[in-house]
């Protein structure tokens, strides 16, 4: 696309230039290999007889002049000069007086307030410790080998079991582990897996706030274009 | 306990069925998502064919109402090579129109071509979606032998009648009709030529826009960004085609929904600032800077009617979204919601 866009503007600059033009049409690799480009020629080349068979019309004398004059004022100093100068309007500086004076009470309010002061300090308060926390020291405390044992116990080096008492609990749990815990598990899996689909389709991850409105001028232009296409043609204002 | 394990095991499949139907789709899902079937095409769904596919130069004579009464009818000149070119210029307005009216026919040329008037943009959609309630009439039209068709959306949203000229199999005039049974838009050839000189034709130029290739990889690697597609379309649809377009300087993916013969599209722009730009906006007030969000930043979609066109338009933070089409307006509502990631 962008040797599309390379051919297309070195084309354009030259449109005037018959010469020039010549060379890039006749040399350029990109136009003999892209039929894009090739079609694009034919439509500009039809645009420029076109426009080459409308009738010449004489410019007014006085006109370059004035855009010559116009021309040698820089162009941002062109633009501010042609705004027209209009006063703020006393509304509106009594609104910004007052939004100023708004903002600077709530400052001072902020400052001055005592329970936001205390709420800003509040994080340096230290934190009691929760009962149930001292329940459990309290505990610990009153047995404390028994605690030591219950906490430490994990870190036992474990003993194989005998082959024969494997044997023995496989026997024992072979059925009641199918009954109970794959059973139940499949059920726990496909409730979620149901419930998770149905939330997929049955509802939005998101619902917005739909706002009805005529304002067709607020619609964006393609938007607005698109519609017009699926309507025929008719605009919405020419239905008013 | 044999029971309820078996009872777990359906349950199982019947959510994971229904898990992968609603898993995040793709472009190729959308088009399945159909799950078109094709219960026996009508008979003469084969000798339909599109305007860009014959090659011929004619004028046209399109009428739009509202209501009962016209709101548009205008004349235009049709010429297409039948291998893909083509070109639609308007002649005259015959009710009053606006002054830019000929310019913004001119710029959407490319959409009054391709989806104003009847068409079979898919064939399987059509079988699906409408059935023939009449084909035995003949009707003359600029001065071709033409085939007379009634073709009706099967839940009774619509129905057109056609003719076809028999040699061609293209459409030469149509009316079309709204579920009341009142005209809504009508097109009829005025004069036809199936071997028109079209050396002076300026063809149609698509700008800035490309379709998009399911092959190519994802859409975030074809993009670079990400596009929440929807997982509800309007009933009956499927996708038809996707673009990837540049407007005002930014990137716009477009797809193109069709029941058959209506369209309906959903388009979205990621919210990047301009084209290339991945920073937020910044706003510096009162000592402080905050980050103005991405477009509004609200959860608000407006819903807009033209005559029975609906639009639905939303800024949100993930960027713009809309969805245009001749549906009912929840559908078009449910079309961006069932696109949007949780927040």
């Amino acid at each position: 696309m962008e040797s599309c866009n390379n051919f297309r503007d070195q084309w354009l600059e030259r449109a005037l230039d018959a010469t020039s033009l010549q060379a890039v049409e006749g040399q350029d690799e990109h136009l003999a290999a892209c039929s894009l480009c090739t079609e694009w020629l034919r439509s500009r080349k039809s645009q420029v007889r076109a426009l080459l068979a409308l009738e010449r019309a004489v410019i007014p004398e006085d006109m370059l002049g004035a855009i010559e004059e116009h021309l040698a004022q820089p162009a941002l100093e062109r633009a501010l000069r042609s705004l027209p100068v209009l006063e703020a309007p006393e509304e509106l500086a009594v609104r910004v007086n007052d939004e100023l004076v708004e903002r600077a009470a709530k400052k001072a309010s902020r400052a001055a307030d005592p329970e936001r002061a205390r709420k800003s300090l509040s994080v340096l308060d230290y934190e009691s410790a929760p009962p149930v926390l001292e329940r459990l020291i309290n505990e610990e405390l009153a047995a404390p080998k028994a605690h030591v044992v219950e906490r430490f116990v994990g870190n036992l080096e474990p003993r194989l079991a005998p082959p024969r008492l494997g044997t023995l609990v496989a026997r024992e749990l072979r059925g009641p582990l199918l009954a109970r815990v794959v059973g139940p598990a499949a059920v726990a899996a496909a409730v979620l897996v149901a419930w998770f689909a149905y939330a997929r389709t049955g509802e939005p991850a998101r619902r917005l706030r739909v706002v009805t409105t005529e304002d067709i001028s607020a619609l964006d232009p393609m938007a607005r274009s698109i519609a017009e296409v699926l309507r025929g043609g008719a605009f919405a204002e020419e239905r008013r | 306990m044999r029971a309820s394990s078996f009872l777990a095991a359906a349950l199982l499949l019947a959510g994971l069925n229904a898990c992968s139907e609603s898993s995040r789709p793709t472009l190729e899902n959308l088009r399945e998502s159909s799950a078109l079937s094709s219960p026996g095409a009508p008979a003469a769904q084969g000798t339909i064919r599109r305007a860009i596919d014959v090659r011929h130069a004619g004028t046209r004579l399109v009428t739009v109402w509202d209501g009962a009464t016209k709101a548009l009818e205008y004349r235009e000149r049709v010429m297409t090579d039948g291998s893909g070119e083509f070109s639609v210029r308007p002649i005259e307005a015959l009710t009053p129109v606006a002054a830019d009216w000929e310019l913004r026919q001119l710029a959407g040329e490319g959409y009054y071509f391709l989806y104003r008037d009847f068409a079979v943009h898919d064939e399987r959609a059509f079988a699906k979606n409408y059935r023939v309630v009449n084909q035995d009439g003949t009707v003359e039209v600029a001065g071709r032998a033409c085939k007379e068709l009634v073709v009706e959306r099967k839940n009774g949203a619509c129905s057109y009648e056609l003719a076809i000229d028999e040699e061609t199999g293209l459409v030469l005039g149509y009316v079309e009709r709204n579920a009341t049974g009142q005209a809504i838009s009508a097109m009829v050839y005025e004069s036809f030529d199936t071997d028109p000189d079209l050396g002076a034709a300026i063809w149609f130029t698509p700008l800035g826009q490309t379709e998009i290739e399911e092959s190519a990889g994802t859409l975030h690697q074809q993009l670079g960004f990400e596009v929440p597609l929807p997982t509800r379309l309007p009933e009956g649809y499927s996708l038809a085609h996707a673009y990837h377009l540049v407007a005002d300087d930014a990137d716009w993916v477009k797809l193109v929904l069709t029941d058959g013969v209506e369209t309906a599209f959903y388009l979205f722009s990621p919210f990047r600032g301009r084209r290339g730009s991945t920073s937020p906006i910044e706003l510096a007030h009162d000592g402080e800077v905050e980050e103005l969000a991405v477009g509004t930043g609200t959860e608000d979609l407006f819903l807009f009617r033209m005559g029975d066109v609906s639009i639905a338009h939303a800024t949100l933070r993930e960027g713009s979204f809309m969805a245009v089409g001749r549906v009912r307006s929840q559908e078009l509502v449910d079309l961006i919601e069932f696109a949007l990631p949780a927040r």
